[in-house]
């Protein structure tokens, strides 16, 4: 009862936190740059190549995907060649305060809440990360968000992201492929001597032996050598393979990156929705405003120390209450009220 | 004795005692009066005072003295109140007597001379019918007279005085309109004059813990008038709570 006398006493006092809450809300809301997103959608065929581990067994593709792009995106190194490869280098190199948000975004604010400013690489660095979102869509299907001040920037920078990171990966498995030609080259050379070696072994044992090759009962020697000869040729034509495997792999690596693009970045991405940011931020503003004023109003209720009502006197100073007299704002009456 | 026309003397000073019997004044003049004692005063005060006298009852010769914690809580308004509704509602002869000799404001209240009062009665040995004024009816002020610089000298020759014991008889009741028990240094001393002090408290100014230590100086707890109670509610609101005021 008397927290509800205090408030209808104190209307506006209550009010006001309220009306500056909002107020606040909306004018951070407007000051916060513009928004917009380019999405794209990648069909993901297999894990990512290096990745399948027992460790990621059971994952879905899309979900390692997702994994790996982040993971890059931790590296300085990644992001800076994103950012300078698309459109969000020169973006901040003509907006320096694009990456302000919260209060370091309000004009008169930035001095104060604002971090100071390194290079154009280490703007990128912080920057980049921030903007790219997921959205598995599905085991194979990843969903890639950029968010930019720009509608340009945002699907640019889409695009450089998966351009930088398809070269990641094609590195990543040439890298591997180069790895393998390399230890099956060797290979095969070593089973190419071997093969020679028994060829010739065979080949002088027959020219020792003139009646070896036609004896009916046939040469134990003769036979072993053949079969030395036959399991070298195998090998050999096992690791040629193989060899010849790797060298295809190399050749294809381009188209063997284990996604592809299903929905490209738009040219203009999409605008945020303001009015809903808008009405978010609003009601947030809204509450801390009614916070604020319930503990102004409780605070007022607290350090009341008068009398408002014969209540009050029975109960703090147990006196008896012989009669109320209600307020006198009206002047006296030249004929007062009945007797 | 030569007796005068109530009506016809009111707002001036009375020059001799008047009689203890009651002066039949007519019936229109007194319904004049009562008219007049009416709008003297807000309605809601009067009838808040008549409440009060209500709850406090008494038969007989009485008085009452209106004192709060701190200046400015109403207690001159309700110690007028108290006075008319003594006379108006009893048909009580009422001597109101202005005790606040430091701040004295009642003659104010009804435009009245200052003139002499309790400050110039407490000096020489005078009648006090000299100094009563009426005010309405048969109410009749008592003011404080001329200020003085030794008003606790003054109270302390007041109450050795005979000047109560003469109203005693001469009046049903006398209401006195005391100083401020914290805020005056004769708050104490002039209570102890009245049988039955009043505290009036001002709603939602005063604070309680001053209003403790005022009554705390008196011998006895004190009914108490709750002036100036406001609810900030809408009615709807009040209804809805179960607070019919």
């Amino acid at each position: 009862m008397r927290f509800l006398e205090t408030f209808y006493r104190h209307r506006l006092l209550a009010i006001v936190p309220i009306i500056i809450g909002v107020l606040v809300a909306a004018g951070y809301q407007m000051a916060q740059p513009g928004s917009y997103t380019s999405t794209s959608s990648l069909w993901v065929d297999a894990s990512v190549p290096g990745q399948s581990t027992n460790a990621t067994a059971g994952v879905d593709p899309s979900t390692l995907e997702e994994y790996a792009i982040q993971e890059l995106l931790t590296t300085r190194s990644f992001a800076i060649a994103v950012g300078t490869s698309g459109p969000l280098g020169p973006y901040l190199s003509s907006h320096p305060y694009a990456e302000s948000t919260g209060l370091a975004a309000i004009p008169g604010l930035r001095s104060l809440f604002g971090t100071a400013k390194g290079s154009l690489d280490d703007q990128i660095a912080t920057y980049l990360p921030n903007m790219i979102g997921f959205v598995d869509a599905g085991p194979q299907v990843l969903n890639i968000i950029v968010t930019a001040p720009d509608p340009t920037v945002a699907s640019g920078t889409a695009k450089a992201l998966i351009a930088g990171y398809s070269a990641q990966v094609t590195a990543a498995q040439t890298a591997t492929d180069q790895t393998a030609i390399t230890y099956y080259g060797e290979q095969v050379a070593q089973a190419q001597a071997s093969l020679q070696q028994a060829q010739q072994a065979l080949s002088t044992y027959l020219a020792a032996h003139p009646t070896a090759s036609t004896a009916i009962a046939g040469d134990a020697t003769t036979t072993e050598l053949n079969q030395a000869l036959s399991l070298d040729t195998t090998t050999y034509q096992s690791l040629l393979g193989q060899y010849q495997q790797a060298q295809l792999t190399l050749a294809n690596v381009n188209s063997q990156i284990g996604f592809r693009v299903l929905d490209a970045p738009a040219a203009s991405g999409v605008a945020a929705s303001t009015k809903k940011k808008l009405l978010e931020v609003g009601i947030a503003g809204l509450l801390v405003g009614l916070l604020v004023s319930v503990l102004i109003l409780t605070a007022l209720t607290a350090i009341d120390r008068t009398a408002r009502r014969a209540e009050d006197i029975k109960r703090t100073l147990g006196l008896e209450v012989a009669a109320s007299i209600g307020s006198l704002g009206k002047a006296p009456t030249l004929q007062g009220g009945p007797l | 004795m030569s007796e005068q026309p109530i009506a016809s003397h009111r707002f001036s000073p009375v020059t001799r005692l008047p009689a203890p019997k009651r002066v039949d004044v007519g019936h229109d003049r007194e319904a004049a009066a009562a008219s007049e004692a009416n709008g003297l005063l807000p309605a809601t005060l009067l009838r808040g005072c008549r409440e009060a006298i209500q709850r406090i009852g008494h038969e007989g010769p009485h008085s009452f003295g209106v004192t709060s914690a701190l200046r400015g809580e109403g207690r001159s308004s309700v110690a007028t109140g108290m006075a008319l509704v003594e006379w108006m509602d009893h048909e009580r002869r009422t001597v109101l007597i202005d005790l606040d000799l430091a701040n004295p404001s009642l003659h104010q209240r009804f435009n009245l001379p200052a003139g002499n009062g309790i400050n110039d009665l407490v000096d020489g040995p005078t009648n006090v019918e000299d100094y009563l004024q009426r005010i309405v009816g048969d109410v009749w002020l008592l003011s404080a007279g001329r200020p003085r610089d030794d008003v606790p000298r003054a109270m302390s020759r007041f109450a050795g005085s005979h000047i109560l014991s003469q109203l005693s008889e001469w009046a049903d009741t006398i209401v006195f309109d005391l100083p401020p028990l914290l805020g005056s240094d004769v708050g104490v001393a002039a209570a102890r004059l009245c049988e039955t002090p009043v505290m009036v408290v001002r709603a939602g100014i005063t604070p309680l813990p001053r209003v403790k230590q005022a009554v705390e100086l008196l011998a006895t707890p004190p009914p108490v008038v709750l002036n100036g109670v406001r609810s900030a509610l809408p009615p709807w609101l009040r209804r809805a709570l179960g607070d019919a005021r």
